[in-house]
Formats: structure tokens, sequence, C-alpha cells
């Protein structure tokens, strides 16, 4: 009897250690790095978002005479939305525009997303909070999509 | 006997677990999600001040720009983002952890709220705490770097 008390403690523990650190969603191919790059950008807008710039973090790290694989950050949100966050929500700003970094690591392609748990655990109103559930989940589909196509 | 270790165990497990419960409930409060702070000067001043700050502490600016920029057409020029970074903290940063592009560049957000010019920024210390993340300090060092700039462009 004590045992199963003893396990299901542990499983709880277990438990508030993963729940604790919310993990950020990614995803990885081995498809060519070009061709992932073409595919998250449209995959980014069939869900009806805007991409607005791409980070060339390489590019930059290179003219500081330090050379790293292909690594991108690609901005992006929808237009609407980032309208009625500067008007009705300014303070979230900060978390505008959303990003996908992608990158080089060996033969392989990974994507990752941002960590939403911060803009979430800031919400005042259910409105923003679903918007932001909406990004979450969108960067995740997205990240996906673009892992599975690309594969 | 194999019972009294079973019940010390269950005892110091479910001791452990109340402490991390309360230290993790404790520590989401405490820490802010978003360093802010006010500037008594204009937008273009604060938006100017940053910049200066920022380079003063070694970071190359990247570029400064409306938050809107790309999305919105029109008058949304109320909020900036300044971009800036140092290559060599994010150069190490990426060795030890590859996932933290979302960190990159560093960048503080300088916008108009309420007749109010107000300097705010993601605060790193929440990222890795939050996060796990391993490189939570690219970004100015950490939320200290932050704070430090972000009181230089406002004395």
């Amino acid at each position: 009897m004590m045992t199963i008390f003893s396990r299901i403690i542990i499983a709880l523990f277990v438990v508030c250690i993963l729940v604790a650190c919310d993990k950020i969603e990614s995803a990885q191919t081995r498809n060519d790095f070009t061709d992932v790059m073409l595919d998250l950008q449209t995959n980014i807008q069939a869900k009806g978002y805007k991409v607005s710039r791409v980070q060339q973090v390489d590019v930059g790290m290179k003219k500081s005479g330090y050379t790293i694989a292909e690594y991108r950050v690609v901005f992006f949100a929808r237009p609407d939305e980032v309208k009625t966050i500067l008007e009705k929500y300014p303070e979230f700003a900060s978390f505008l525009p959303l990003s996908i970094t992608i990158y080089k690591d060996g033969d392989i392609t990974r994507l990752a997303g941002m960590p939403f748990v911060l803009p979430r655990s800031g919400a005042s109103t259910q409105d923003l909070k679903t918007m932001i559930e909406t990004w979450e989940k969108d960067t995740a589909d997205i990240i996906h999509q673009t892992a599975e196509t690309s594969d | 006997m194999k019972h009294t270790y079973s019940a010390v165990t269950l005892a110091s497990l479910f001791a452990l677990t109340s402490v991390f419960i309360g230290w993790q409930v404790v520590n989401s409060k405490q820490l802010p999600t978003l360093l802010r702070l006010e500037s008594p000067y204009t937008l273009s001043e604060t938006i100017n001040n940053i910049k200066n700050a920022v380079k003063a502490r070694n970071f190359r600016m990247i570029r400064e720009q409306p938050v809107a920029q790309g999305f919105l057409s029109g008058d949304n020029k109320q909020q900036h983002i300044v971009y800036f970074c140092n290559f060599t903290e994010a150069y190490q940063s990426l060795q030890q952890d590859k996932q933290i592009g979302y960190m990159l560049p560093c960048r503080f957000t300088i916008s108009e709220e309420g007749g109010k010019v107000i300097i705010s920024t993601i605060n790193p210390a929440a990222i890795t705490r939050l996060t796990g993340a391993k490189a939570g300090a690219v970004c100015a060092a950490n939320s200290a770097g932050y704070l430090d700039i972000m009181e230089e462009a406002v004395l």
C-alpha cells in the first residue's frame, strides 16, 4: 500500500518538474535548409500571418568574425492583431512580432518557436489570453507542418 | 522495518514536492515578465538615449523601427523597437543553447502609453526561470544589464 502512495508522490514530483519548465515548441527535418525556409514562410502565410523580416543571424555573426551554420529568425504577425495589441494592450508590444527560429545543426534543419508562457502569464483579459493561445497553437502547427512537409 | 523505510521515503518525497511547488508559486509571482521603466524624455529623445546607452556598453546597434513596420501603414508610430547585439555574447550563448533565436537580436520597446513614455523589454531572468533555457543570459548579460541600460537612458 505504501509503495503505491510512494509511486503517486514520485509521479507528482516528476510532473511538477515538467510543468515548471514550459517547453519551446520544436521540430527537425533532414531536408535542405533553403527548402525548409521556403516551406516555413509558405506555412506562416497560409495561417494568415505576414512575414515582416528574416533576421540572418549567421550573416551578422560572420561579419563580426564568428562562423556558425545557417541561423535565421523569421518574424511574423497578423496585421489586425498588431493593431489590436498596439491600441488596446500596448504593454504587450514587447512580444511582437512573433518569431520562429530555423537553423542548421549538422545534417539536420531545426525549427524552434518562442516561449509563450511569458505573455500568457501576463494576459489580463480573456480576449488577450485567447489571442496568445492561438499564436501558440499556430506556431506549433507551422513548425510541425514545415518539418513534415519538408521531410 | 520495511514499512518504516517506506513511510520515511513517502514523507520525504511529500515534503520535497510541497517545497518545490511552493518555490515555483513564490518565484512565478515575484519575477516580472517584463522590465518596464518610465522615461521623463519624449519618445524620440528616449529612443536616442537608448541607442547611446546600448553603444556605450559595447553592443552593436542593429536597427530601429516602428513595431508596426511591415504590418500596418499610417500613424502607428508610437511604439518603436531598438534592436542591438553583442556578437561575442550571442555566439557564446548559441554554443550553449541553439534554441534561443527568439531572444535575437536583443531589443527594447519604447512606447507612448497614456501620455507616458515607457521603455520595456522581456525579462531575461523570467525566460530562464520559466523555460529552463540554458542561455537566458544572452541579452545584456542578465536582467541587471538590461536595467542598467534602461536607467542610463532615463537619467
